[in-house]
């Protein structure tokens, strides 16, 4: 790829307002408010059906919202039609048309364009450089292999120099290794144009590696906004907290005079100090790396750990140990790294758990 | 948002084609049968059907020669279709190929040759009576036609059937198996019910184009069957004589009762039964001695399922055949005959047959890109109403013609009815569900992702049709093309009605009128076996293009 960008494209922020959507009697997207900044790289998270392609696709101008507006930078878009948008869209099946060369279906987005034919030969030929695929302009997408056609898929799109890049889980088609290096690939690209891009993905470990803010969508609404660590760290409710991965859920009783979590087990759990205690949480939960794991010593827990517990199984998924453990009637999960010729705890071992207090998040009713 | 002018244009366009040329002459032909003369309704004609011992004969013969036609035209493709798809042997790919060429003459030509073969005085009961002193009489009366359409038709059984079972998921079948079926259990319960929505539409065409079938009855002289009588009606006693438009009403009414019966046995019963990685029925390696059963049994039925055409090319190179097992000496004159005087029929047919072809294809991809890609009100009752025409038998069709436009006059005085425009158009209504289902077929391999990418690099929806949808859907629409081409190069009743003078005749035409007399018959069979060259031909094409599609398509899938 080269070093400078021979594309112009402007960054400019997206804005939806208010945006709702119903399939017949399916309402798939109610009051959705979301604002994307310039030069942001953004990403639609949520489990399939959440309507995150919807409101990917509403941007691009294709399906109907019952009410709400789109604006990109400060015009309002919602009444255009999808080729007046101006906003470059990588679809999930690429959608290269066969029976054009890789050439000509770049050039297609210039002639609609009527873009002179020198400038459309040095743009078409710009983009391709940009991907890597200059020596390909003559083969047709059939001939390319999965990783290529991505990339000839962001070259058609990113050569018309849209204001917005849209790309609608454009790495599924893709095996898991190539996936890792084509995210990587449009991560750069995207920096290097500075161009804003909405990505649309269910996988959280691709949208915490690329976005730079993302938006949860689930049943219908956005259920957090926010940059991935902060959100992984502090998610909004239970939802958010288990779909960026493993939670373990305590109920119990917050105990605000105390700064306490008093849990139905009857074990008091200490909170953060700086703990805003505006909500009645009845639910904390914390991941299974903050738990401190050792052998159990005897009939109370070792100092500073809070529960006893017994292994029902543990699972070697090669960098951690994780370890499924009864406390009660409730199943934890803990996570333990690995290294090279550690021993592990086996079933039916006893353990203690700890749990420091900044580990800890009160999830709101 | 929800359409563009140019999309209700479209519609409207068509939504007047088909009134005009379906809807309306159709719509007069029932009309005219319910009609006292007086502006008023009546059954009285009805009466008069039924009372007539000849037309309840008739009736009762068209009903048992569909009927027959359907249960003999199953025995012959059942067998055929299960151990093709079912076992590997050689024989397979000879029958998948060899099954369809019957498709590709029409059942009226080969029919002389048949007589010559198969009826009193043919080939076979000749041999039979010399040496073993008895004869069949396969090729008497409605046993001549009930033959003769089996022969013709059953490949649309054999295909679909075909088609059904090669679509069942192995695993279907492994799963029963693993449950404890086996033999004929396996078959009954599991295997033929999946298989069941390609042999129901299958024995439906079958039904619907014996029924419709005026051709055949013509040629083996059984005059007392529906369409015979609707035709004869009408060409002897005259447009206003109502008891051909009654016969038409009941022709309709049964061909649509058909349509309606397949459709009703097979809704609810979504029988995709293919997943990944899956297709086809396990197949099995034939022992040697079942190896060559199987050959055995398929060359016999081969042979006869080839007769009518191996009988019609003996017919055009034999200088005379009658009373004898072949023709006393072959030539070639009937060919140069048919060069020499009749080279009008065949560029005649070309004409037809490819202006009604290219109709029908672009009617097709506007109809498919309507009802696929659109939400404009009617796009469905465009589809139905165009589907419709399946069931509307030829003769219905030429005298709803003759009846509605013989008044409209041409500025030279002609009738349009006779003009051989409306021939062409006739023949497109006819082939329009095929070239339609082609159509709709291929905007269906269309992702539509490849239309939004399109849209959104600036193109607007005419664009994108010209540049991305019909490029794209180019392979189906030809496929369309030739199929509606081959189909209405052969076509005889509508023609029959509809053809007023020699010199705007087509082949299948020409092909008929020879047949009438005993010296025509060399010249008719000549005339037949170029019809078949110039359909085979064409069948051959569509298949391969329709198999590159496929190749291609699952070259996409598989990325």
């Amino acid at each position: 790829m080269s070093a400078t960008a021979p594309l112009s494209v402007q960054g400019v922020g997206v804005t939806i307002e208010n945006i709702s959507v119903a399939f017949g009697e399916t309402r798939v997207l109610e009051n959705v408010s979301l604002t994307v900044n310039p030069g942001e790289f953004f990403a639609f998270l949520g489990p399939s059906g959440c309507g995150k392609s919807t409101l990917l696709r509403l941007i691009a101008g294709f399906g109907e919202a019952q009410n709400g507006r789109v604006l990109i930078g400060d015009t309002e878009i919602s009444q255009l039609p999808p080729w007046k948008r101006n906003v470059g869209m990588v679809f999930q099946s690429y959608a290269l048309w066969p029976h054009l060369t890789i050439w000509d279906n770049v050039a297609f987005g210039l002639e609609q364009r009527r873009v002179p034919r020198e400038e459309l030969a040095r743009r078409v030929e710009a983009a391709l450089d940009l991907v890597g695929l200059k020596a390909y302009a003559k083969r047709r997408p059939a001939q390319l292999s999965g990783g290529q056609q991505q990339r000839v898929a962001l070259a058609r799109t990113l050569v018309i120099e849209p204001q917005v890049l849209l790309l609608d889980e454009p790495l599924s088609n893709l095996d898991a290794k190539l996936r890792v290096q084509m995210r990587h690939e449009i991560v750069e690209l995207q920096r290097q144009l500075g161009v804003t891009a909405i990505y649309v993905t269910h996988d959280q470990e691709e949208a915490n590696a690329i976005a730079d803010r993302m938006a949860i969508l689930h049943d219908r609404v956005i259920q957090q906004i926010g940059v991935p660590m902060t959100m992984y760290d502090n998610p909004a409710n239970a939802f958010v907290a288990q779909f960026l991965g493993i939670a373990n859920v305590l109920e119990g009783e917050l105990l605000a005079r105390e700064q306490l979590f008093r849990t139905r087990l009857g074990v008091d759990l200490a909170l953060p100090k700086n703990l805003a205690f505006n909500n009645r949480g009845r639910r904390v939960m914390f991941r299974p790396q903050a738990i401190a794991l050792t052998g159990a010593s005897g009939s109370a827990p070792v100092s500073g750990a809070q529960f006893q517990g017994r292994v029902r199984d543990a699972e070697f998924l090669g960098n951690i140990m994780r370890y499924r453990i009864a406390v009660g009637d409730q199943l934890l999960l803990a996570d333990v790294p690995h290294r090279r010729g550690e021993s592990y705890f086996p079933a039916n071992t006893a353990v203690d758990l700890a749990i420091e207090p900044e580990q800890l998040v009160l999830l709101p009713d | 948002m929800r359409w563009t002018t140019g999309q209700i244009a479209v519609a409207a366009l068509l939504a007047a084609f088909l009134l005009l040329f379906l809807v309306v002459p159709v719509g007069q032909v029932i009309l005219v049968a319910f009609s006292d003369g007086a502006g008023g309704v009546t059954l009285v004609h009805f009466q008069d059907f039924f009372r007539t011992s000849l037309f309840r004969e008739s009736f009762y013969n068209s009903f048992y020669v569909a009927g027959m036609s359907v249960l003999f035209a199953s025995a012959l493709a059942l067998p055929l279709a299960y151990f093709t798809v079912r076992f590997h042997f050689r024989g397979a790919i000879l029958i998948q190929t060899l099954g369809v060429i019957p498709l590709i003459m029409p059942p009226f030509v080969g029919a002389v040759a048949m007589q010559l073969l198969f009826g009193r005085n043919g080939s076979l009961n000749l041999l039979l009576d010399q040496y073993f002193g008895f004869t069949i009489p396969i090729m008497q009366g409605l046993n001549g036609v009930i033959f003769v359409e089996t022969i013709h038709y059953f490949p649309f059984i054999l295909l679909n059937l075909s088609a059904a079972l090669a679509n069942i998921d192995r695993a279907m079948e492994e799963a029963a198996q693993n449950m404890g079926a086996s033999g004929w259990q396996l078959f009954r319960r599991i295997v033929f019910p999946l298989a069941l929505p390609g042999y129901v539409a299958g024995a439906a065409l079958v039904f619907i184009k014996v029924f419709d079938d005026l051709g055949t009855p013509l040629v083996l002289n059984v005059t007392n069957m529906l369409a015979p009588q609707a035709y004869l009606r009408i060409t002897s006693i005259g447009l206003t004589d109502p008891i051909g438009y009654v016969i038409s009403v009941i022709m309709v009414a049964f061909s649509l009762a058909a349509l309606w019966a397949s459709a009703l046995a097979l809704k609810g019963k979504e029988y995709a039964t293919v997943q990944r990685g899956g297709g086809g029925l396990a197949k099995r390696r034939l022992k040697p001695w079942e190896q060559a059963a199987a050959m055995a049994l398929i060359i016999l039925i081969l042979i006869v399922v080839l007769s009518p055409h191996i009988g019609v090319f003996l017919l055009s190179i034999g200088t005379i055949w009658s009373f004898s097992v072949l023709p006393d000496a072959y030539t070639l004159k009937h060919y140069i005959a048919v060069f020499e005087e009749s080279t009008g029929f065949i560029g005649n047919t070309l004409l037809y047959a490819g202006l009604a072809a290219a109709i029908d294809v672009v009617i097709g991809t506007a109809i498919a890109y309507l009802i696929l890609r659109t939400r404009l009100v009617g796009r469905q009752t465009l589809d139905y109403v165009a589907t419709a025409a399946l069931a509307i038998p030829g003769v219905v069709l030429g005298i709803g013609y003759l009846r509605t436009f013989y008044g409209v006059e041409l500025p030279n005085g002609q009738p349009l009815a006779t003009f051989w425009v409306i021939l062409v158009i006739a023949y497109a209504i006819r082939r329009l569900p095929y070239a339609l289902r082609s159509c709709v077929a291929a905007l269906h391999q269309v992702h539509i992702a490849m239309e939004e990418a399109a849209e959104n690099l600036g193109a607007g929806k005419a664009t994108t049709v010209r540049r991305i949808v019909v490029p794209l859907m180019a392979g189906g629409m030809l496929a369309g093309f030739v199929t509606s081409f081959v189909t209405a190069a052969v076509e005889l009743s509508a023609t029959l009605l509809l053809v007023a003078k020699n010199a705007d005749a087509p082949i299948a035409y020409g092909i008929y009128v020879y047949m009438q007399t005993a010296a025509g018959r060399g010249p008719g069979a000549a005339l037949g076996v170029i019809a078949v060259v110039l359909v085979g031909a064409g069948t051959y094409l569509s298949h391969r293009l329709i198999e590159r599609e496929r190749y291609q398509s699952s070259l996409e899938a598989n990325r």
